[in-house]
């Protein structure tokens, strides 16, 4: 599945940097309003492609949709905060990832439906002012 | 010119037959099928956007040796002015017996008066 990543401005990162303690309070909360905007429009997205177009009725069964969720924020394996916004795999037959991967690419017969490319596109401005918003309000910044 | 149309006169002076949305027509050995993703406003100024950047996915389906068809048609659309945001290969479909080459593609236009 394809990975998209977004992130804050240097500059306004290099604004906060020195605030200590407020500032490792404020992070996570930041992140996880930012990882809800890609959330939302990403369930959006996505419900917006499962069974569009198809040759025969739609037989969704919307675990798919059901199974997108975000990640509380956590440290990755370079000790940078993030939150993950993808899909829980407790499928059992097949995996939600490989579904996902259907609807974005297409394959023969099937015209790709790229929901993820959309959310990338559409989400990641508003993402960031999200994130910016809960920071200035977490750190009491103008 | 629209992305649109630029894209399919490029396809097509590839030898590649093209569609847009969904290829309709019987299916070749090769081809390719435009897939719009998004169209957003940037560069504002006197609130009013200046630029309209669009953004498309080529699917490259092919049956044989899909890599110089993709090399060339990833050089024409250089040449053209295109962005290429994305190069993947989705893998081959064993019921098909097709490769499937995914090319994203973005291009500023400016933007006329709306």
């Amino acid at each position: 599945m394809g990975k998209v990543k977004i992130e804050m401005p240097t500059q306004w990162l290099d604004t906060i940097a020195g605030m200590g303690n407020a500032l490792d309070a404020a992070i996570p909360r930041a992140l996880e309003a930012g990882g809800k905007v890609v959330l939302d429009r990403m369930k959006s997205n996505l419900r917006a492609a499962i069974g569009r177009g198809t040759k025969v009725k739609s037989r969704s069964t919307g675990k798919l949709a059901a199974a997108l969720g975000v990640s509380p924020a956590r440290l990755d394996r370079d000790n940078n905060l993030d939150v993950k916004v993808g899909f829980d795999e407790n499928r059992g037959d097949l995996s939600n990832a490989m579904l996902a991967n259907l609807l974005e690419y297409g394959k023969h017969g099937q015209p790709p439906k790229p929901f993820l490319k959309q959310t990338k596109s559409s989400s990641r401005k508003p993402c960031i002012d999200e994130m910016q918003r809960v920071l200035k309000e977490e750190l009491n910044l103008p | 010119m629209s992305m649109l149309e630029e894209l399919n006169t490029i396809v097509a002076s590839a030898g590649l037959p093209v569609e847009t949305g969904v290829f309709s027509k019987a299916a070749p050995d090769a081809y390719v099928v435009i897939t719009p993703i998004s169209e957003h406003f940037e560069l504002f100024a006197d609130n009013a956007p200046g630029m309209n950047i669009e953004e498309a996915r080529l699917s490259l389906f092919s049956k044989g040796n899909y890599g110089p068809q993709k090399d060339l048609l990833v050089r024409m659309l250089l040449s053209a002015g295109f962005l290429v945001t994305e190069r993947r290969y989705g893998g081959y479909e064993q019921e098909t017996g097709y490769h499937l080459y995914s090319l994203d593609v973005a291009h500023e236009y400016e933007q006329e008066e709306l």
